[in-house]
């Protein structure tokens, strides 16, 4: 019931104080709230609440014995008093909106014409930081925020991986999956499988190697790609197993090989040698199912027996499916995930021999863990720590220069707030010069970050995958942008609009020249040039860290030859060819090549040591090796030609190593390296032991380690299994040469070309070049960090040289006595540059400490170094008082020529 | 200037032109909270939609309490509630059909 206000209960006066504190608490609220509103309104403000409150209160009191009231009354009371900051706030903000906000910024954007020199240098700076940020933020934005561009439903779709007792990243299988499929689990409204892999496409002419998408029927309905020309695959094209050769092209792939052809729709075109008809083309923004990669033909899932071995569709354990799930508006990540467990467990009880153990994990798409956006997790997140600290170094430069442009408008502030201007109006006339430097700012900074997103192809791993590196801006940048430059110029203008505001008329107005400038700006500027320096610190540690880390890493013994190597891939799957004459082709390209001139040895592999993502893994037995409770024994393990142990020149320690014999006709045989026989034969009788790889394979041999990751990596068990016997179409040829291996790379081809002109020899590259790949984080982030390290420094030392050269003209009487007193032009120069040395050292001092703590988090990446490396921290320490060296001599020379007569002339 | 009145606004201005004359009792009737009341009013009065007065302190002395702001509709302010409610009686009642659980 509402009170009539004129009939409502008289309030008591009553002065017990326990039981007024509800109301209390409300006036003090008041009270406390009142500066913020503005000074004309504030007394009837103030009233109206008072009034308000006492009338509420008495309300609530009315017929309480003795104003007592309940917990519930006296927190609607003040809940109620909660509005007094929104209702102030409102009126603030009423009272800057009006007309005065328009005539601050006319009289900030004429102030600012009217010093050209300092808004250019602001607004270049303010585009510096701001433009570093933004291109990180339309990176982050373009592979994680929006890591399936084109596909409309996405938000709703995530990513499942099969999971085991030690892994939740695996792939699905055919039946898995269509069993999950098919009973639907809760809260999800469809799901569709994809496998991405390489083809050979031939229209006419020669064969061009593709990325293809075997998708499942539904997998364009759920992902929600419209077509661009013809029409996508629907559930009709996915119905019997090798009777839908049809084929969906994606835009870019239409566009680069058939020049956007509309008359491609209809035709017919060669996958693997099949014949395929082209029904469409996809939307054009959308690059296929797996993010940051880049798909050129999408063909149905039935089609999987003519583009990948073996009859994958029927075989329950072959695990090599992504699987998409759309959830059900509404549907949680934790209810899906609880319906595919429910589901998973169903499948494990009906399939034991396989799926026991086996759960499914459900992913948010740019969380999943399978997926290029993994690879570019790390690179962002070191980018953007890095361009943080250099938007900060940018706003410290920012705050230096407000301050002392704020000193040098002293005397027209001074008359301004002689005139009756308040403090708070011509902070907000400052801040208003503040948002017009943003404004230009953002716009320097969207300028430079459109310019730099391209550079996004230098943080591409090399990698043999279609890894797509365009980056498209959004309409978010500009807006980001904006934000971040208000925010920087606001917080970071405030201080020094706060000190130029601060009311000291007398001496402002007489505009004596002080013997020292005002005493709480010089600390604040040395706080703020100091800082720059600490930060600059930081990131020239971090430079010379990962410097060393690539020296290391080039010197670093991994095992075998890095000079004298050629590699070259094949994938004889494309063209056609089984198992015998895969192997009998692979043999004889080995030949031809060990046959030219320069050629000392040939060997084919399928994986290669030094590799970015590791090799193949498995988990297995070893006869005589009891495991420890909860060990599982991964070996990670490579399929090797004869020759491979020559051609790499890894050592053999014991036994020997295959021959041509070792084809799995008779004993199943194994090389295994040192560490994988001192772990499980310590009594160094490895030699004749046994491992269970779905059968017992002996161990014919021990070689020397390998490098099979990073250069530094703690050396792991592994073995060698004959290709021969666990065969596999797509391989790479390792040609060790006498001398310079780019000689050979056309004789390698024709080789190639002379045994098959069907199959293409890709990705060639040497040894060195190979290498470089895992070195490719390190290398990014030392060139990162050297950049960006140096551009700090100078904005650093530009920062100091700017401090030291106000200090001194403002010092210059002061100088000018001393001289005249007797002083040395020695003792000036050391007093200056004194001053400037001491600044930058507390700074070193300060970026070190940050540099030793901050650090060892980046300790994984580094090699051969630690993170408290004395050499890195005191070459940077080197670097930055040498540069504040610099940066004081100038000041100080000026300094050290003051005329004692002229300077004394002013006083 | 003519704006459109959002909903919050028309019900405040419909609470005084009912007689609730001053901020809580306004808040009692629309269900508001005090953060949206308050800079409501004197976005009113400036628009003048409503007119404040400050109650005669003799009275509120003698009543021992501190006098209230008291809020009124202006001519201006009861032809635009009048108008509003007009916009808001042409919403008639319908049968609510609510999105069903088609695929598209």
């Amino acid at each position: 019931m509402t009170p009539d206000p004129d009939l409502g209960p008289a309030p008591r006066r009553a002065d017990d104080a326990p039981a007024r504190l509800p109301l209390r608490l409300a006036r003090a609220a008041v009270h406390l709230v009142a500066p913020i509103v503005p000074a004309d309104r504030r007394a009837g403000w103030r009233r109206q609440w008072e009034a308000d409150l006492h009338y509420q209160w008495a309300f609530l009191t009315g017929d309480a014995a003795g104003h007592r009231v309940s917990p519930a009354r006296a927190l609607d009371l003040l809940s109620r008093a909660g509005g007094v900051v929104p209702h102030a706030l409102a009126l603030r903000y009423r009272s800057w909106t009006m007309p005065t906000l328009m005539s601050d910024l006319r009289y900030g954007a004429r102030t600012l014409v009217s010093r050209p020199g300092f808004a250019a240098v602001a607004v270049l700076l303010l585009g510096l930081g701001i433009g570093a940020n933004a291109t990180v933020f339309a990176w982050v934005q373009n592979f994680l925020l929006r890591p399936l561009p084109g596909a409309t439903h996405v938000s709703d779709v995530v990513v499942l991986h099969g999971t085991t007792k030690t892994r939740r990243d695996i792939s699905m299988s055919y039946p898995n999956f269509a069993d999950l499929a098919a009973r639907r689990p809760d809260g999800v409204l469809d799901l569709a499988a994809e496998r991405f892999t390489a083809v050979n496409v031939r229209t006419s002419g020669d064969p061009e190697r593709a990325w293809a998408e075997i998708v499942t029927g539904e997998f364009f309905e759920l992902m929600g790609v419209q077509p661009a020309e013809g029409r996508v695959l629907s559930p009709d094209d996915d119905r019997t197993p090798g009777g839908h050769p049809v084929t969906v092209l994606s835009y870019r792939y239409w566009q680069r090989r058939f020049q956007a052809d509309p008359a491609v729709i209809g035709s017919t075109l060669s996958i693997n040698g099949h014949p395929y008809t082209v029904v469409g083309v996809s939307a054009p923004d959308f690059r296929g199912g797996m993010p940051a990669m880049s798909t050129d033909v999408f063909v149905p899932m039935m089609m999987q027996a003519s583009l990948t071995p073996g009859n994958r569709l029927v075989e329950r354990g072959n695990a090599w499916l992504t699987v998409y799930a759309r959830l059900a508006p509404g549907t949680g990540i934790p209810t899906a995930q609880a319906g595919l467990s429910a589901v998973a467990a169903q499948l494990a009880a009906e399939f034991p021999d396989v799926n026991t153990d086996r759960g499914i994990a459900v992913y948010p798409l740019s969380g999943d863990p399978q997926s290029a956006t993994g690879i570019f997790g790390p690179v962002f997140m070191v980018l953007g720590a890095v361009v943080g600290i250099v938007l900060l170094i940018v706003c410290a430069n920012l705050a230096s220069l407000l301050i002392v442009r704020g000193a040098s408008r002293q005397r027209e502030i001074a008359v301004r707030l002689a005139l009756g201007a308040s403090r708070a109006r011509i902070i907000r006339q400052l801040l208003a010069e503040n948002v017009l430097l943003a404004i230009a700012g953002a716009a320097a900074g969207v300028v430079f970050a459109v310019w730099a997103s391209r550079l996004f192809r230098g943080f591409v791993p090399p990698s043999p995958l279609p890894i797509d590196a365009t980056v498209q801006l959004s309409s978010w940048l500009p807006l980001f942008s904006l934000g971040l430059a208000l925010a920087a110029t606001i917080v970071f203008g405030l201080l020094p609009a706060l000190q130029a505001s601060r009311p000291g008329l007398v001496p402002a107005l007489r505009e004596s020249r002080g013997t020292t400038g005002g005493r709480r700006r010089t600390r604040l500027r040395n706080l703020l040039v100091a800082s720059q320096v600490a930060l600059s610190a930081l990131l020239l540690v971090g430079a010379a860290l990962f410097a060393r880390t690539l020296a290391n890493a080039e010197r670093f013994d991994v095992g075998f030859d890095l000079d004298r190597g050629l590699l070259a891939s094949v994938d004889l799957l494309p063209a056609g060819y089984d198992q015998p004459r895969g192997l009998d082709l692979l043999a004889r390209l080995i030949a031809e090549v060990e046959r030219i001139p320069g050629v000392e040895s040939a060997a084919i592999a399928r994986d290669l040591p030094l590799k970015l993502g590791g090799g193949s893994d498995t988990s297995g037995r070893i006869e005589g090796y009891e495991p420890a409770r909860g060990e599982e024994i991964t070996l990670f393990y490579d399929r090797v030609s004869p020759g491979f142990f020559r051609t790499l020149g890894v050592p053999l320690r014991d036994g020997r190593v295959f021959t041509a014999r070792d084809d799995g006709t008779g004993e199943h045989a194994v090389v295994i390296n040192e560490t994988m026989a001192k772990r499980y034969w310590p009594d160094g009788k490895a030699v004749g032991g046994r491992v269970w790889l779905g059968e017992w394979a002996t161990v014919i041999g021990v070689v020397g380690d390998l490098t099979y990751t990073t250069p530094g990596a703690a050396p792991v068990a592994f073995m060698y299994l004959p290709l021969a016997e666990y065969y596999r179409p797509d391989v790479t040829l390792i040609v060790r040469t006498k001398g310079d291996p780019d000689g050979i790379v056309r004789p390698v081809r024709q080789a190639l070309a002379g045994l098959d002109p069907d199959v293409p020899l890709f990705d060639v590259r040497t040894m060195a070049q190979h290498r470089d790949m895992v070195l490719f984080i390190p290398r990014i982030v030392a060139t990162l960090l050297g950049a960006l390290g140096a551009a700090a420094m100078v904005l650093a030392a530009v920062g100091l040289y700017g401090l030291l050269a106000f200090s001194v003209s403002q010092r210059t009487p002061e100088i000018g006595i001393r001289l005249a007193l007797g002083a040395q032009r020695g003792q000036v120069y050391r007093l200056v540059v004194g001053q400037g040395l001491w600044l930058a050292a507390s700074g070193v001092a300060i970026g070190l400490g940050l540099a030793a703590l901050l650090l060892p988090l980046a300790s994984s990446q580094l090699i051969g170094v630690g993170p408290r490396d004395v050499v890195a921290y005191a070459a940077a320490a080197f670097v930055l008082l040498g540069g504040a060296f610099l940066a004081s001599y100038l000041p100080a020379r000026r300094a050290a020529r003051v005329d004692p007569i002229r300077a004394l002339r002013y006083e | 200037m003519k704006r459109g009145l959002s909903f919050g606004t028309v019900a405040i201005l419909h609470a005084i032109a009912d007689g609730k004359r001053f901020g809580f009792d306004i808040m009692a009737a629309t269900g508001l909270t005090s953060g949206t009341v308050y800079p409501a009013l004197d976005r009113l009065e400036d628009q003048r939609f409503v007119k404040s007065a400050w109650e005669d302190a003799r009275v509120a002395h003698r009543e021992g309490r501190p006098p209230r702001r008291y809020f009124q509709l202006t001519p201006a302010g009861g032809e635009v509630l009048a108008e509003a409610l007009q916009k808001y009686k042409t919403l008639r009642p319908v049968t609510i059909g609510v999105a069903g659980k088609g695929r598209r």
